[in-house]
């Protein structure tokens, strides 16, 4: 086996192809990855030296280590070979290691000095007394953490020795190492000498990490009389770094009473943020007792501590919780949830199981009816955890009146306390119309009538929380959402892995349209081919006739809309995107009578305004004259009550409701039929989730027929929901041999239901911008 | 005649704010809004390592009330500035910035913690050099690429007092925590065995996928995108190839990882240890065969069968799915990983979908007050940030993360060896076997160290 190794090793030197034929000792520690065993060259390749690197360390004997100090000389190499040699046990690797400190260079010298500290091979001073400390602050740097290493209190006094002897960066780095020696002398079990080192690491303006560490190691070293000492100074200090320290020692004391009994003693003294992070020690279990907790609400002057001791004493109280024993129901004919179960889960004392419904619903209720009245006084609510899942906002009602209204709930623990007027009750009910998360999951909900501390802790609910510098309220309340733009073929815009919205391009024969058309829960806002009209295609333009031919719907002979080719433009940046379409119109089997350049450009979606997607379009007759027409009105020859529409088109979403359709001069629903605008849009809320959002088409003022009439179906029964500025509804358009006819839309989707001054300020914005022709690509 | 506003567009703009401050987002983070602290309150947080699951644990604190991330570092450029971009979108300011080098994040000293999700050879190292900065470190699983750099985290953590959170989230899940508190409290009689097993490098399930094979070979040139000597920082330094910087590809080789005999084991041998009450204990004899490709450049241990006993004789066998599935489906419905302990009256299992058990009463058990009741957390993030204010520990110490950590490295060893290991839980020494001692370690490249 060592023989085979030498072979490797020679051949590595000679960088010749027996380091092909290398074979682990028993080929099993050995596992060649294929292209490892491949035929090297004459000069030592990346693979060849990782070979090195991976191998010899785990087969290498010290007979090999001859052949690796020969190969420390050789930069290519050195490294892999000091690599292995500090894997090699033994007197021979080491002393060779310590050797090749002065003969190798660069990052070679400080591998050599690493690889020495891994193997706390220094013994003493003379170790580092040889270290050529003064050649740069990286060698002198690894020659101090080597020397830590060792671990012993010598060397830890040693290199204190060098404090500010080095470069300026080699402080720090021998403060660190002086500790580690403290650390280690500690474990050695020689706690007087580690004390003495803490001691002096403790002082002065060393780096916070440092001193926290060095009052930590006294703590541990100090004699059982001195720990109390040390601890009440730490707390006199006022020391920030001391204080900190304080907070990280008391886990870990051993004898805690006396301690916490300081602590306490101490706690008004200390800086406001503290207090409260001591707090979660004092008030602990093994903390202080009731009367402790009793004299710090009665004394303290900060009310977060007083109130910290209350939520104690409550915790610690034997209060009968109401709810223990009553029914539960939730009459809000929400599934429960798969993860969670029903309303009962909420009482039964059991935080481990939670009711829970499914996600995304407007309103969730919770009855608790007692067996008796009982006067209530305060509710507490354990959500599903750290303000993840659990209510946010909602109405309490004591026996159907509403007595108190709470948002944005601020969890401590898990836990919301909320106080109520002290009334006598049987039913008890939370309807939930905001949570954290996804839905408002409750562990437990207790019932209690907290008596004259209930004056109390409503006195101490927490004030107003801050917020970040600079923001708002509307700014804080912002979420993220990661977008990214869908990997297929359709571009689309993924937030949260949830699609916001697809532009259909790949198929030719489709003609262009964009679905879905969604906000960012990804539930869509339209609807691709309803059964009612298959040929509705969510938000879309399409003529209706193009020289008789029927190009709007799937019937026989009908006009092909053809996407010739596309182009897009999607920014990585703020994820807006542009897309460049050509079409042409031709009679099926026939040749196109007109074109079209269309330009769709889609604004960076916005958390409170939704999006953008402009449409500009321009049609071009080509041979002969186009006429653009429509099944014509009732009020005309052979019309029909459904007769006027074509042009720029939504089709809302099965799911959505309570629709209002409103266009720019104050009309609502039907009463915009076939009326001029400026624009024309719908709000609406979704079935399943009842979030609201609305779409609105602005008609550009610059557009042929501006303002045009609008077309609208609003069947609810369906739902058939559908509309349109409908620019043939007043006649068919003519467009001569090569002329052309540029329009140009904005359709604002958007979350809530929007107010008309926004959607004019839009449409102001709008009509500022040219409706310049759109290039054919 | 125009119809009145009931909204003005100033309402507008807040109501709709307001109206996605509600559940509608992100279905599984909390939102801050209206009830986040005073930025005085917050933990300030620094993010090394945002692909893949840096990126959801970056959502994970993000989230919470009680966090500002303020700054981001990956080896990959658009990593590191699409994670500013979407923190910076968030808070509606431009707080958090992005670095190119980690050691100039950890030298802010307004971050009092980080997060540390990069490939497995860095967790270590970057570790030690936070904490030694002062920060609190949440370290995804694995522990790290040796037990020799793993014990020096564990005592740098201790010397400095710094919180430590492993990124084993399963216990921070009701369903593992209440089958371990059934296993400790005897409800099963006296424990007997464990069976722990999860995915291997070609498992079955949603992770087998064999388009990725065993890594390209071929090398090419690095991206212009990534520092490719910062992503190998200390580990042997190897061509660039299409899969080595992948997640794949840090997960399955062996310069940079054990694979996911470590890398997913971590997540039963987690449950294992602390149902078996050993967080501060290993076995004592391991046991293991396996195999490892042989072609590509993924070269970790593929598959496994690691028997295992601890010093109370309990037995551990640590399976890949592909293993255990005749074993597991013998008497459970089978799912791809999971922790089974069997006692002398019955066995409870737990899994990422569910609890079950030899008789389902025992799932029924409701705990007495004198039962050891587990450490409580129910949200691994919120657990880590709860503790950096309160100086508690957290659920998983970084004791735990070694111990269980040392299960997956003495596995790896004993399969690379052919051989089996005694392991001194006292010394944290292998009895008697240079070779199989030597692996414990594993040399950095310069001009790294420890």
């Amino acid at each position: 086996m060592r023989l085979l190794n030498r072979t490797i090793l020679v051949a590595t030197v000679a960088l010749g192809a027996a380091l092909a034929r290398a074979q682990g000792p028993d080929g099993s520690d050995v596992q060649p990855g294929g292209q490892e065993a491949a035929p090297m060259g004459p000069a030592p390749t990346l693979r060849m030296r990782a070979l090195m690197a991976r191998r010899m360390g785990r087969t290498s004997s010290e007979e090999d280590v001859v052949i690796l100090v020969g190969m420390l000389n050789r930069p290519e190499v050195a490294d892999e070979a000091r690599m292995a040699l500090e894997w090699i046990p033994g007197e021979g690797a080491l002393n060779a290691l310590r050797s090749a400190v002065k003969m190798c260079e660069g990052d070679a010298r400080l591998g050599v000095i690493n690889s020495l500290g891994a193997r706390r091979a220094f013994t003493g001073p003379g170790d580092l007394l040889e270290v050529p400390i003064d050649l740069s602050p990286e060698i002198s740097a690894a020659w101090v953490a080597a020397t830590g290493r060792t671990g012993t209190a010598q060397a830890g006094w040693m290199l204190l020795g060098y404090e500010k002897k080095l470069f300026p960066e080699s402080d720090e780095v021998i403060q660190h190492a002086a500790l580690e020696c403290a650390w280690r002398t500690e474990q050695a079990g020689e706690r007087g000498k580690a004390e003495k080192l803490y001691k002096h690491l403790l002082k002065d303006r060393r780096p916070r990490s440092i001193r926290i560490g060095a009052f930590l190691g006294l703590m541990r070293t100090l004699p059982k009389g001195k720990i109390n000492l040390e601890f009440g100074k730490a707390l006199r200090s006022g020391d920030p770094v001391l204080l900190e320290a304080v907070l990280r020692y008391l886990p870990v004391a051993e004898n805690r009473t006396v301690l916490l009994a300081l602590s306490r003693a101490w706690l008004d003294k200390l800086p406001a943020g503290f207090q409260l992070r001591l707090l979660a020690h004092l008030t602990a279990r093994d903390g202080l007792d009731t009367d402790g907790l009793k004299a710090l609400l009665e004394n303290s002057k900060s009310p977060a501590v007083r109130r910290a001791a209350l939520l104690a004493l409550l915790d610690r109280s034997p209060l009968e919780n109401f709810a223990i024993g009553a029914t539960a129901t939730s009459p809000d004919d929400i599934e429960p949830d798969h993860a969670g179960l029903d309303a009962p889960a909420a009482i039964d004392g059991d935080p481990g199981t939670y009711w829970d419904e499914t996600d995304g619903q407007a309103l969730y209720r919770l009855v608790v009816e007692l067996p008796e009245p009982r006067t209530v006084s305060a509710l507490s609510i354990d959500g599903y955890r750290h303000q993840d899942f659990a209510p946010r906002s909602f109405d309490v009602l004591l026996d159907n009146k509403a007595v108190r209204r709470v948002e944005n709930a601020r969890y401590e623990n898990n836990r919301l306390w909320v106080t109520l007027p002290p009334t006598s009750c049987e039913r008890i009910e939370l309807r939930i119309d905001g949570a954290y998360g996804a839905s408002p999951a409750i562990r437990e909900l207790g019932i209690f009538d907290l008596g004259p501390l209930n004056a109390e802790l409503d006195q101490l609910e927490p004030e107003e929380t801050g917020r970040a510098d600079g923001h708002s309220p509307e700014e804080e309340t912002v979420k993220i959402h990661v977008l990214r733009w869908a990997k297929e073929h359709n571009p689309a815009l993924l937030s949260d892995n949830l699609m916001v919205w697809k532009v259909h391009l790949s198929d030719p024969a489709e003609k262009g349209y964009i679905h879905p058309v969604a906000l960012f829960d990804g539930r869509p806002l339209t609807w691709l081919s309803p059964p009612d009209h298959v040929w509705h295609r969510s938000l879309w333009f399409s003529w209706k006739f193009i020289n008789g031919v029927n190009y709007w719907e799937e019937v026989p002979d009908k006009g092909i809309t053809e996407l010739c080719s596309s182009r897009r433009n999607m920014s990585p940046e703020d994820f807006s995107a542009t897309y460049a379409l050509s079409l042409e119109y031709h009679p099926p089997g026939k040749d196109a009578v007109m074109r079209e350049a269309r330009r769709i450009s889609i604004s960076a979606p916005d958390e409170r305004t939704g999006y953008q997607i402009t449409w500009h379009t321009t049609f071009t007759a080509l041979e002969s004259e186009v006429v653009l027409d429509r099944t014509p009105p009732a009020d005309e020859p052979d019309g029909k009550g459904w007769g006027g529409y074509a042009g720029m088109s939504v089709r809302l979403a099965k799911e959505t409701r309570d629709w209002r359709i409103l266009d720019s001069e104050g009309r609502e629903g039907l009463d915009c039929h076939r009326q001029p605008a400026r624009w024309i849009r719908a709000d609406f809320a979704r079935t399943d989730t009842g979030r609201e959002a609305g779409i609105a088409i602005l008609d550009h003022p610059k557009n042929r027929r501006h303002p045009t009439p609008s077309f609208i179906v609003l069947t609810p029964e369906i739902p058939f929901v559908y509309y349109s500025p409908a620019i043939l509804f007043d006649g068919p358009l003519t467009l001569k041999a090569g002329e052309s006819l540029s329009l140009a839309y904005r359709i604002l989707v958007h979350p809530g239901r929007a107010p008309d001054d926004w959607i004019d300020e839009e449409w102001e914005r709008f009509a500022q911008t040219s409706l310049l022709p759109a290039e054919r690509i | 005649m125009k119809r009145q506003n009931d909204l003005t567009r100033r309402d507008f703009l807040t109501r709709t704010a307001g109206a996605f401050a509600a559940p509608l987002i992100l279905p599984a983070s909390a939102l801050g809004g209206g009830a986040r602290l005073a930025p005085s309150e917050r933990v300030t947080l620094g993010h090394i390592g945002v692909g893949g699951r840096g990126a959801a644990l970056l959502h994970e604190f993000m989230n919470l009330p009680t966090t500002q991330c303020v700054a981001m570092s990956d080896c990959f450029t658009s990593r590191t500035a699409e994670a500013v971009r979407v923190v910076n979108e968030r808070y509606g300011s431009e707080v958090c910035e992005g670095y190119a080098d980690f050691r100039e994040l950890l030298a802010r000293e307004d971050i009092d913690a980080v997060v540390i999700a990069t490939p497995d050879h860095w967790h270590v190292p970057i570790a030690m050099a936070a904490i030694r900065a002062g920060k609190d470190v949440y370290v995804e699983k694995p522990l790290g690429l040796a037990v020799s750099w793993n014990r020096a985290l564990r005592a740098a953590v201790q010397r400095y007092g710094a919180i430590f959170q492993y990124g084993t989230q399963q216990r921070s899940s009701r369903n593992f925590r209440f089958a371990c508190e059934l296993t400790r409290n005897g409800y099963l009689g006296t424990l007997e065995r464990i069976e722990a097993w999860c995915p291997g490098l070609a498992a079955e399930g949603w992770y087998e996928d064999t388009s990725r094979g065993g890594g390209s070979t071929e090398e090419i040139p690095v991206p212009e995108d990534l520092d490719y000597e910062m992503w190998l920082g200390p580990a042997v330094h190897s061509p660039y190839t299409k899969d080595r910087c992948t997640c794949w590809g840090a997960y399955h080789v062996y310069d940079n990882a054990l694979g996911f005999i470590a890398g997913w084991g971590a997540h039963p041998l987690d449950i294992a240890q602390w149902g078996n009450d050993t967080d501060d204990s290993a076995p004592v004899f391991v046991e293991g065969k396996g195999t490892i490709p042989e072609q590509g450049i993924f070269d970790t241990i593929a598959e496994w069968d690691v028997h295992c006993r601890y010093a109370n004789g309990v037995k551990l066998r640590l399976m890949n799915t592909r293993t255990a599935k005749p074993v597991v489906s013998e008497y459970r419905t089978f799912e791809g990983h999971g922790t089974t302990f069997f006692g002398s009256k019955g066995w409870v299992s737990v899994d990422r979908g569910g609890i079950y058990a030899s008789d389902e009463k025992l799932l029924q058990t409701k705990l007495s007050p004198t039962d050891t009741h587990l450490y409580e957390s129910n949200h691994h993030a919120g657990n880590f940030i709860d503790c950096i204010r309160s100086r508690r520990p957290t659920v998983c110490t970084v004791e735990a993360a070694f111990q269980s950590d040392l299960i997956s490295h003495l596995g790896d060893i004993s399969i690379r060896t052919g051989r089996p290991m005694r392991w001194d839980p006292a010394k944290e020494e292998l009895e008697d076997d240079e070779l199989a001692s030597r692996l414990l370690n594993r040399p950095m490249r310069s001009p790294w160290r420890l």
